[in-house]
């Protein structure tokens, strides 16, 4: 029997590329760039010199290959994601339901879409104000896939704002995309695919004129913002529209909480890719960093506790060795 | 339609001793002595009751409330077409075909809104050409109650197929619902149109002083105006032999659903399908095997009108109205909603809880009362039986009072209060209910054995105070009789909730009834034992502790 598999969208598998790359640099750069390498390292294994040069002799010469005992938390966080990533996605694979809790800021967006269509307004979607080598980018425009889906389902026009030229085409197409899977190919309307500005508040004054011109029904922010986030916000809760945001920026969610209807917070907002698309994978990295969690929480609580334990043991007399308790704290200080 | 409404006040005089008809079989009107009546009011679920097709342009929105509006007017709903039913348009024209309803609402857009889609809807009505269900000679009544810059594209599009009726939107902004001229508009069509074509019912029209009402129509409005009048939260449910209509007022706003497929006779089949035997056997305290248990549904789905007439029968009948009730409920929960898509205005404290709109209305710790109507709870061999099926269907919070509808007088008191509105109040207070008392359950879950609270209750003309201490798993009454009325003060213990918060005290005044108090430590939801026979011995403990059983 041929079976077979849903394609994924191009953003999503872009998304996943970016998130492993991204994982893979923040562990291994500081390994390696670590000024301790030299100090604090134990030998893993040695190679004789004559598998790599034959004109080597003696024993002398064996090229030693050594590990950073500084960077061994990593390594077990590592093993540990990567295990827990392992066993979720052969569950999710196998059929198992893994539950995501709920985010009312994506189960919003059905509803703000619905209040465009009834105001017979547009919808107006912001993918940040960062080009497409950024996470954050790539997580919007996949959000913008779903929205682009749900709007062409209800034939209500989207606009999409863009500040760098790259981010639109990539825009465009996948409001295309979602147009023609959701069956309707006519509702999609290039004019409504705009790059406004590179320069920051020329982009954000022409999003402000874009919405008191067009007084667009829903406000959909998903991506980098900066300082022109209560601008945008404000400007839109100003012209009667629900807006949606959601950022990873931390300086700008005070903002969007303030002013906007819902506000996708900092993991939420990586975690909409997931929640919307129920990928196995994209589930079991999901779950996988919640299961590490639980498992570092507790570690951290118990490192507060020593940490404070040792703040109250007194110092070895001069000349004293260390008592055993004492070197168990120094220990777990140093590894934690 | 007349000739039996003559039988029926022909029997009336025989119980009254009051002559009501003339020699010619007509009312007399108005009274005079011991002859004759003032007022003579009717309701009407002729032919299945009001049909209705309702559209709208979101499901969730215009939609919604347009539904709303024709379940308020006492309508049922066939079927819901929207722009976002992810139907495509020759299925929708289809449906609107195969329905053949007795009236349209149209709705869709806010004033100013979407003119479009609204016409989009419009269009399908128009291929579809849909022909009433009752008499042929008249086109289909449709009210438009819409965006208002659409009306005229609907003209233009409906204007040689249905009969239209503009009306004000039931969505005016997506903030507020407007639901009043709708409901008033159906009304007078179900006069016009759709009755005129019962038998008998121009002649009907004329005897009576307020106008017919269809009858669910009716039962809401007496729902919304008890409500209305003691500023309470009211739960009422009537359950029938194919449907069960809810009622709710929560937070002064009036909701009505109808579960098409869940009643006692001809939808009993449906109750077994949609809560499972499972859910239905975990209420029975006979050690039945589960063929017979299923075969005696059947039986019941091949017979439906038959009575039981075994004790087995019986508690069949009581497990499947628990279900029936449960469902409905959920049901209403889900539909009786706030408004969605409206602007919020949050504060920085709403970081970390965010809540959505379209949150449900029905919050049982609010309750105060819940009426119970229909025959498997008005006539149930003893009143004990009918509300502990009420506790274990709905699982009221805190303190709730419970009544059932004695004779089903409802929808004519619902009639009569657009009249006399405090003659309709008197009658229903002291004839139409028979209540049943007070029910008091802490909400969570329950410990076994625990002590979840102490209740202190002193009756209105008696100074001694007498002390209830409530544990987990158990069920306690307290005599307390019609009418008597009694102050109770209920002293949750740490962590348990009554109304007031976790641990907090609650003081209230109940009324008694046919049961009186009620404690309920079975906890929410009611945890049941896996064991059948520990199960089965705890709900015989549960039954025989309020009298339900011997």
């Amino acid at each position: 029997m041929t079976t077979y598999r849903r394609r994924q969208p191009a953003p999503v598998k872009r998304l996943r590329g970016a998130a492993l790359a991204a994982l893979l640099t923040f562990l291994t750069v500081p390994a390696f760039a670590s000024d301790r390498i030299l100090t604090e390292t134990v030998t893993l294994f040695r190679i004789p010199a004559s598998w790599l040069d034959a004109a080597a002799s003696t024993d002398a010469d064996r090229m030693v290959v050594k590990f950073d005992v500084t960077r061994l938390p990593v390594l077990i966080v590592l093993v540990l994601f990567g295990s827990f990533f392992l066993i979720l996605q052969m569950k999710a694979r196998s059929g198992a339901h893994l539950a995501l809790r709920r985010l009312p800021g994506i189960d919003a967006i059905e509803e703000a879409i619905g209040r465009a269509t009834e105001m017979g307004r547009p919808v107006l979607f912001i993918p940040g104000l960062n080009d497409i080598d950024d996470i954050q980018t790539l997580a919007g425009v996949s959000i913008l896939s779903h929205v682009a889906y749900i709007a062409a389902e209800y034939d209500t026009p989207v606009i999409v704002a863009c500040r760098r030229s790259v981010v639109l085409t990539m825009c465009e197409e996948t409001v295309r995309q979602a147009c023609l899977a959701a069956g309707r190919p006519e509702v999609f309307i290039p004019n409504n695919m705009r790059y406004l500005s590179d320069d920051q508040f020329a982009f954000t004054a022409g999003v402000n004129g874009i919405m008191l011109r067009e007084k667009p029904a829903s406000c959909i922010y998903q991506g980098c913002f900066y300082s022109e986030s209560l601008i945008l916000a404000e400007t839109g809760f100003v012209s009667g529209a629900i807006q949606v945001a959601g950022t990873a920026n931390i300086s700008q969610l005070p903002f969007f909480v303030a002013a906007c209807d819902y506000t996708l917070i900092g993991e939420e907002f990586f975690a909409a890719s997931a929640y919307l698309s129920k990928e196995p994978s994209i589930l079991a990295s999901i779950k996988a960093s919640d299961w590490l969690k639980m498992v570092v929480l507790p570690v951290i609580l118990i490192g507060v506790l020593l940490a404070t334990l040792a703040a109250f043991e007194p110092p070895p007399k001069d000349g004293s060795p260390p008592s055993q308790r004492q070197r168990a704290v120094q220990l777990l200080k140093e590894v934690l | 339609m007349t000739v039996g409404v003559c039988n029926a006040v022909r029997e009336l005089e025989e119980v009254t001793g009051r002559k009501l008809l003339d020699e010619r079989g007509r009312l007399i009107h108005p009274q005079n002595g011991a002859t004759g009546t003032d007022i003579y009011v009717s309701t009407s679920s002729a032919g299945g009751g009001l049909q209705m097709l309702v559209m709208g342009v979101v499901k969730s929105m215009t939609a919604e409330s347009a539904e709303r509006a024709a379940l308020g007017a006492g309508a049922i709903v066939m079927d819901t077409i929207c722009s976002n039913d992810r139907r495509l348009p020759y299925q929708q024209i289809a449906r609107i075909r195969q329905l053949r309803p007795d009236m349209i609402l149209l709705a869709g857009g806010v004033d100013g809104g979407t003119v479009s889609h609204v016409a989009k809807l419009a269009e399908l009505v128009a291929a579809a050409r849909p022909t009433p269900r009752l008499g042929l000679g008249f086109r289909l009544p449709l009210v438009y109650a819409g965006n208002r810059l659409a009306m005229s594209e609907v003209n233009a599009i409906l204007a040689d197929c249905v009969d239209i009726h503009p009306v004000a939107n039931v969505r005016p902004v997506l903030e507020s619902e407007n639901l009043g001229p709708a409901r008033d508009a159906i009304h007078d069509l179900f006069m016009e149109h759709v009755m005129a074509q019962a038998p008998g019912y121009d002649k009907l029209k004329t005897w009576a002083h307020i106008p017919i009402m269809p009858t669910p129509g009716a039962v809401g409005k007496l729902v919304e105006t008890v409500a209305r009048d003691r500023g309470i939260s009211v739960l009422g449910v009537d359950i029938g032999g194919a449907t069960t209509d809810v009622f709710s007022v929560f937070q002064g706003q009036f909701n009505r659903t109808v579960s098409a497929n869940l009643g006692m006779s001809y939808s009993v089949g449906n109750v077994l399908t949609s809560a499972g035997f499972s859910n239905v056997a975990r209420w029975m305290t006979t050690n039945l095997p589960d063929h017979d248990v299923r075969n005696r549904i059947k039986n019941k789905i091949i017979r439906p009108t038959t009575i039981p007439h075994l004790l087995e029968d019986l508690i069949i009948e009581q497990a499947l109205a628990r279900e029936a009730l449960r469902l409905s409920l959920e049901q209403h929960a889900a539909f009786a909603t706030s408004l969605k898509g409206v602007q919020r205005r949050r504060t920085i404290a709403e970081a970390f809880a965010q809540s959505g709109s379209g949150e449900t209305l029905v919050n049982m710790m609010e309750l105060d009362l819940i009426i119970g109507s229909g025959g498997v709870l008005s006539h149930a061999p003893r009143r004990e039986q009918a509300a502990l099926m009420m506790i274990d269907a709905f699982l009221p919070l805190g303190v709730t009072q419970l009544a059932v509808d004695s004779i089903f007088m409802m929808p004519h008191l619902g009639v009569l209060s657009e009249r006399a509105p405090e003659a309709a109040m008197q009658v229903f207070w002291r004839d139409c209910l028979v209540p049943l008392g007070a029910v008091v359950a802490p909400a969570g879950r329950a410990r076994i054995g625990r002590i979840l609270l102490e209740c202190t209750i002193r009756r209105k003309g008696d100074g001694r105070p007498e002390t209830v201490t409530l544990t987990g798993g158990t069920l306690v009454r307290v005599p307390l009789g019609e009418g008597e009325e009694a102050e109770i003060t209920i002293k949750p213990a740490r962590g348990v909730n009554v109304g007031a918060g976790s641990g907090k005290p609650v003081t209230r005044s109940v009324t008694g009834g046919k049961v009186g108090m009620i404690f309920d430590g079975r906890g929410r939801p009611i945890q049941f034992d896996p064991d059948p026979v520990r199960r089965r011995a705890k709900l015989a403990e549960w039954a025989r502790a309020i009298g339900a059983m011997d």
